[in-house]
């Protein structure tokens, strides 16, 4: 009792150096911006876009950029800049979606198998190395060939696709808390195992698993971009980013805008997602992380 | 100090075996050449499904059919029956037009050196229609009663109907002439053509030599082919097929995606030809159920279409646009030559109304994720809008599309590609007639099937224009169709590479016999 009252008043006292911290990395700020913006551009994107992102004029296709088209037109004279605001929302919600499936579960199956250890810890294990062991995108492309590549299943395939990781990371954080003397406090006290688990394990595995659910934002906004690039998952006209890519792809010689706008949306915000992280990093674990 | 030394040899080492080991090749060999004699064409496209000219149903397996191979009837660039590239010396048929009398070529060699005779001839053809073995053109040989050999240099015909096609049909690209003596047909190929089989590799490549005794010779009395050989690499995907053109790894391409025209014809080593065709995609609407079973939603639909806004964004204009009929202006005394429907949204949108769709209509639009299927869908969605019909695009591979559960014979509303035939009959016969094997859009209409079996049999090609005439106002008033437009075929190939007549009947079917190189 006395340790977590102890415990919140540093908490907070050291939110505010934290946040001192951060002020000094400006890579940090910029991947915030980037975030911001196109988490706000998933919200209003379609309002505050210049063009209805199915908006075709057969005659203006192939324009260079231009004060009337910002990055200029597609091979349907549809305007690139608005329809990679109006995209954002799908990053936000395919990406964002599986990266949130594999948080969820891979700290449960992390938090399990650290606690719990032994034979649980070591099936657990196996079946994540297994999973590990297959690249990423090949696997998703056999998955969603074999199902309907549907938005849904996209997500679900990067969400179990990137399990692994979390719960590899969630585990040994797991492993180090378990020694640690609160932990034995609670054992003695008599609580279940359920309520060391998500009681008092688990805000302390908090700090360490944001920073890898925003790394995993980051891959998956990638990995879902890829699929897009090979038709899976989505269907035209989505302004999904990785299908522009593609689509643009035959044409590049004619309209190298219509590449490159989606193309450096994709790396902009991957990397402003991974600035992010970094800084969330430094916020949270000052001390570093014990992997 | 030992280790960087160590370390600085073990980079030497690997960048010295990456300079050695990598690195593109020089090209192909220079060629000796003597006029216009000498040099290797190289080609890519996919992998054929089958050696065996029987069963070749794909692009690249039809190809080779016409590469080491020949023909009875030849079928020339303009879709006319060329008889100085044709096996057959003459032809006769009878005034009731079911007995064909041919007279063959004398002196033909096959690739093991035995002479062509009406033997060989019966042999092929004999196996083409025959039920129990199935080859792909075996419904369209069905109407051959007889094959008799009364001399060494002799074949007669006889049919069950007349056919006015008849001699189309003998050119189809699965015909080539096989020597009687064939016992596999996947491994021995011993056939007239201009080249024969070199080497097999299934995943990458098949090659073709020159054949010494081919019987072509050009005007001035040199025998043909000129090229020593052709290398035919497997090569799916389009944009490779035109970085390898650009690269001067590859001569020659055909089904060149329109997007790429440009590129190529501005690129010094390159060159692009075109020819119009009859290739076409089929946007068609299932007739035997809702919502086209209602030929006001059909006819809503053609009212709502901008064909002209299709071409130029799908295909840049490399076309002309169609009258919702798979008879396009090649064809010409029997195409139906009217001006393009003006597009109307009011009409289309009072004509769904009367049909109970006055709050509009959603219908999913499945189709292929190649070619120029992706574009035409999503231009074609936005023009529907305006008509209140809200159009799902589903795009599946080709694979996919076509594969076992015949999606494409299946679903409400579909484009499907139709290759260019020599004749509008092939399509009522294959795909528009009710009991047709291929009829995706399930229309059946008997007086259309009347008029087709008319057109089947009449000899007549003033009767047979007006005939053909009446079907295409069926297809323009109350048909299943939306056609867009009808493709040029377009072909890239090597500055260096001449003599190519690009043809308005399959692309595949370009003469090599009279391609060369030239520096």
């Amino acid at each position: 009792m006395a340790e977590t009252n102890v415990k919140n008043k540093r908490k907070r006292g050291r939110l505010i150096t934290r946040l001192r911290r951060l002020a000094r990395y400006p890579a940090t700020l910029i991947g915030f911006l980037i975030v911001g913006f196109f988490l706000l551009m998933a919200f209003v994107g379609p309002l505050v876009a210049p063009y209805g992102y199915t908006d075709q004029d057969i005659s203006e296709r192939f324009q260079p950029p231009s004060r009337q088209h910002l990055l200029g037109t597609d091979r349907f004279g549809r305007d690139v800049f608005s329809r990679i605001l109006v995209g954002s929302r799908d990053v936000y919600i395919v990406a964002g979606s599986g990266a949130l499936l594999a948080v969820v579960f891979g700290m449960t199956l992390g938090l399990i198998a650290g606690y719990f250890g032994g034979i649980v810890d070591e099936i657990l294990m196996r079946l994540i190395d297994v999973l590990l062991a297959i690249p990423p995108l090949l696997l998703a492309m056999i998955v969603l060939f074999t199902l309907s590549a549907s938005r849904l299943n996209v997500i679900l395939v990067v969400g179990v696709l990137y399990i692994p990781m979390v719960a590899r990371v969630v585990r040994s954080v797991v492993l180090d808390l378990k020694t640690r003397q609160f932990v034995e406090a609670a054992k003695l006290r008599g609580e279940s195992s359920l309520h060391i688990m998500f009681r008092e394990i688990f805000p302390n595995v908090l700090p360490p698993l944001a920073v890898e659910a925003s790394m995993r934002f980051s891959y998956a906004i990638f990995l879902v971009a890829s699929l897009g690039f090979l038709g899976l998952g989505v269907q035209p006209p989505s302004p999904d980013w990785g299908l522009m890519v593609g689509e643009a792809r035959n044409y590049f010689g004619q309209a190298q805008w219509a590449l490159l706008g989606p193309a450096g949306a994709i790396a902009l915000l991957v990397v402003g997602v991974a600035f992010m992280s970094d800084g969330l990093r430094r916020m949270l674990l000052p001390g570093g992380v014990s992997e | 100090m030992k280790r960087m030394f160590l370390f600085l040899a073990l980079l030497f080492c690997s960048i010295g075996l990456i300079w050695a080991g990598g690195g593109q090749g020089e090209g192909p060999a220079e060629p000796e050449k003597e006029g216009k004699y000498g040099g290797i064409m190289t080609r890519a496209y996919f992998a054929p499904g089958t050696l065996d000219p029987a069963f070749a149903s794909d692009i690249t397996a039809g190809e080779i059919c016409g590469i080491w191979g020949d023909y009875l009837a030849y079928v020339d660039e303009d879709l006319s029956i060329d008889q100085s590239r044709s096996l057959a010396e003459k032809w006769d048929v009878s005034a009731d037009g079911l007995t064909w009398t041919f007279t063959l070529r004398k002196g033909v060699k096959f690739h093991n050196g035995e002479e062509m005779t009406s033997k060989d001839v019966k042999f092929t053809f004999d196996r083409l229609r025959d039920p129990d073995v199935g080859a792909a053109p075996s419904s369209l040989y069905a109407n051959i009663a007889d094959i008799a050999t009364p001399d060494t240099y002799t074949v007669v015909m006889k049919l069950k109907q007349q056919n006015p096609d008849f001699l189309f049909q003998l050119g189809e690209y699965q015909s080539i002439v096989c020597w009687s003596g064939i016992k596999d047909f996947n491994t021995e190929h011993i056939f007239t053509g201009k080249f024969m089989y070199e080497s097999y590799l299934p995943e990458d490549r098949i090659t073709f030599k020159r054949n010494p005794n081919y019987w072509r010779k050009d005007a001035e009395g040199n025998q043909l082919p000129y090229l020593d050989g052709i290398d035919y690499l497997f090569l799916a995907e389009p944009s490779a097929q035109v970085e390898a053109l650009r690269g001067g790894q590859v001569d020659y391409l055909i089904y060149l995606p329109s997007e790429y025209v440009k590129a190529v014809e501005d690129d010094p080593n390159t060159v692009v030809y075109q020819k119009p065709s009859n290739f076409h995609y089929a946007i068609r609407m299932r007739s035997d159920r809702k919502p086209f079973s209602d030929v006001r939603v059909r006819q809503a639909f053609r009212a709502a279409v901008d064909r002209g806004e299709i071409l130029e964004g799908a295909f840049e204009g490399l076309g002309v646009t169609g009258r919702d009929t798979p008879f396009g202006p090649g064809y010409g005394d029997y195409y139906l030559d009217v001006p393009e429907p003006k597009r109307d949204i009011a009409k289309a949108k009072r004509l769904l109304a009367e049909a109970g769709y006055a709050d509009g209509l959603t219908v999913t639009l499945t189709t292929q994720q190649s070619s120029a299927m992706p574009a035409m869908a999503t231009i074609m969605k936005e023009q529907m809008a305006e008509a209140g019909i809200t159009i799902d695009i589903q795009l599946v591979p080709p694979d996919v599309y076509y594969g076992a559960d015949n999606l494409w014979l299946e679903a409400d509303f579909a484009m499907t590609d139709w290759g260019s035939r020599a004749t509008p009959q092939s399509y009522l016969d294959l795909a528009y007639t009710c009991e047709a094997n291929w009829n995706e859009s399930h229309y059946c209409d008997p007086e259309l099937d009347e008029l087709a079996a008319q057109a089947a049999v009449e000899l007549d090609t003033a009767k047979r224009a007006e005939i053909y005439a009446e079907v295409q106002r069926i297809f323009m008033d109350r048909g299943p169709l939306i056609v867009a437009y009808f493709t040029n075929n377009l072909f890239g190939a090597s500055s260096r590479l001449k003599g190519i007549k690009p043809t308005s009947f399959f692309p595949t079917h370009v003469d090599y016999g009279v391609v060369y190189f030239e520096d």
